[in-house]
């Protein structure tokens, strides 16, 4: 019960082993600041899903915020020319405000590659993605979508820039139904129709998927193609079996431009691993340049918590004023050496559950019968 | 506990209603038909377990997972915006989202209008769309004597076949958007119980299509 990795909690320990995994494939550690400039997170709300975030002034008065992403803080720590693709890894605490609450901290591990970013980095990513999902250990789904697949298509489609929220909520929502009813009201043509209905209907093992899609124009059959390649490679490798295409995973076309991905754990209600590739962001922050990451919040672990343990402790060691303090050392000593765990009390305490008691008897302790 | 397929319903008529599609689809479960108290509900045989919530509790039950599918009216998913599948509209509980007042009731746009409610987010949200500078009183019932009592100028609230208004001396002004039951489901949930899921879905669907045949 006493070694290091059986304190850890699950969470703790799934920190170190994702840190070692990242390292492993050469993405470095970043450590950064408890708080950035205000500003930073403001010209970006939407990247982080127009979340607040909790603000203080520092001595001379410029606006900081708790960080609530670590993305946006390793865009900015990059040079604005990268001649060579950084890859780079972080284990941080972020901020944020969880629907109708207060603000949580969030224990995120990710890692983000930043520079001239081609098929062979996506499939890395995505891989490290499905790795990290496999250590967790139960049941899981690493989902694949394309941003750029589905803005095509509303182009294609020559739906109204305004309608863009609209038209995504209901492919987030697998809501067939309103899309229909969307499609007839805004007259759009038959094939575009149905292209549109298919990002709802199609959704599972990528071979079933992919050719359920004709391309409406150029950009539409350069983006299918780019899904087919990425299955096609992760597939070789063997690690397609998890791997699902499914266009609800979506996130801001403000940012996000290609490949964008989440996983889910059985028993986990929502999706524990999120990323993508968001060039946009970078270009907006700068840099001349494209980006692929993904972040797990190792948080949502706790709805993976296991039967609560029995024992608080093994043993309980009661003493009283009689006792010499050396004695209880010394005792204490031998049931650690056995890899026990003791709480000393001079009384039972009420809530303590405990597998054994011992009382100090003539310096010794003796099992309470 | 993982390998049912956990099914949250809404308490009362609707609930009934649909649970009785759902056992036309295969998904029946005769101890919920006993009549007793309990509020959950197991067929070992499908394995699929029922339970009866609070109709505004469905979606939580569904978005936090403890449901894997539930059935909501659109006008709860449109007040709590949970982020869930809605995966079927399921043509029960159809009523209306209004905007009702008391008969010949003339708005003055000068002042702030009072809105009594059981559905702020959605009242904002429509007044919103529109400018309009509102004051929102939320009730949780009998929200139709508000105006009666000056309390507020008018109400927004779902009107199913329009007698409550009627025997109330209230007339609807504007429809804010059609209600009605929907199939929704947990996305992670959705994931792992996929086959369960696309068979019920397959089946409420030929359900639904044969009654609007009919």
């Amino acid at each position: 019960m006493c070694d290091i990795t059986e304190a850890l909690k699950r969470d703790e320990s799934l920190s170190f082993e994702l840190r070692a995994l990242y390292n492993k494939y050469g993405y470095k550690l970043f450590k950064m600041s408890k708080f950035e400039a205000y500003d930073l997170y403001a010209q970006n709300k939407e990247f982080l899903g127009g979340e607040n975030m909790i603000t203080f002034t520092d001595n001379k008065g410029t606006l900081l915020a708790l960080k609530p992403d670590v993305t946006l803080s390793i865009i900015k720590s990059l040079p604005n020319d990268l001649s060579e693709v950084q890859k780079i890894c972080y284990n941080e605490n972020v901020y944020r405000q969880q629907k109708g609450a207060g603000f949580k901290e969030i224990l995120q591990t990710g890692l983000e590659c930043v520079g001239e970013i081609d098929l062979y980095h996506t499939v890395e990513v995505l891989s490290l993605a499905e790795m990290s999902l496999k250590k967790i250990g139960a049941p899981y789904v690493l989902e694949i979508s394309h941003m750029g697949l589905i803005l095509a298509a509303m182009e294609a489609c020559e739906i109204d820039k305004r309608d863009y929220d609209e038209v995504l909520g209901y492919i987030k929502a697998k809501n067939q139904g309103q899309m229909r009813a969307f499609c007839q009201r805004e007259k759009i043509f038959a094939q575009g129709s149905k292209t549109l209905l298919t990002f709802i209907t199609a959704f599972g093992q990528w071979q079933k998927v992919v050719n359920q899609f004709v391309p409406l124009n150029a950009k539409m059959a350069e983006a299918i193609d780019e899904l087919k390649n990425i299955c096609q490679i992760l597939s070789t490798v063997g690690i397609d079996k998890n791997i699902r295409l499914d266009f609800s995973c979506l996130n801001d076309l403000n940012y996000y431009n290609g490949i964008i991905f989440q996983g889910f754990i059985q028993g986990v209600p929502h999706h524990i691993l999120s990323g993508g590739r968001y060039d946009q962001l970078a270009q907006k922050m700068g840099k001349n340049c494209g980006a692929i990451g993904f972040a797990i919040s190792l948080n949502e672990l706790d709805y993976l918590a296991k039967e609560k343990e029995k024992y608080d402790v093994d043993v309980l060691l009661i003493y009283d004023e009689t006792t010499d303090p050396a004695d209880i050392l010394k005792a204490i000593a031998d049931f650690t050496q056995n890899k026990e765990s003791v709480s000393v009390q001079k009384n039972i305490p009420a809530k303590l559950k405990y597998r054994t008691v011992y009382t100090m008897k003539n310096g010794e302790a003796k099992k309470y019968e | 506990m993982s390998n049912y397929l956990n099914i949250a319903l809404p308490k009362g008529r609707l609930g009934e209603k649909v649970y009785a599609m759902f056992a036309q689809a295969g998904f029946d479960c005769a101890e919920i038909l006993s009549g007793s108290r309990k509020l959950i509900f197991e067929n070992e045989e499908t394995k699929v377990r029922y339970f009866w919530a609070k109709p505004t509790d469905v979606p939580i039950y569904v978005e936090r997972g403890a449901a894997d599918i539930g059935v909501a009216g659109k006008d709860i998913l449109l007040e709590y915006d949970p982020d869930v599948y809605e995966l079927m509209d399921l043509n029960v509980g159809i009523c209306r989202m209004c905007v009702a007042a008391p008969k010949g009731y003339h708005e003055d746009t000068q002042r702030t209008l009072r809105v009594a409610t059981k559905f702020p987010h959605i009242a904002e949200n429509f007044y919103k769309a529109k400018s309009r500078d509102i004051d929102i009183i939320k009730l949780n019932g009998s929200i139709e004597i508000a105006p009666i009592l000056n309390l507020s100028d008018v109400i927004v609230d779902i009107v199913e076949t329009g007698t409550t208004l009627k025997e109330n001396n209230l007339e609807v002004v504007e429809t804010i958007i059609p209600i009605s039951a929907r199939l929704i489901a947990n996305k992670s949930g959705f994931k792992f119980k996929d086959e369960k899921i696309a068979a019920l879905l397959q089946s409420l669907n030929e359900i639904l299509t044969k009654e609007q045949e009919k």
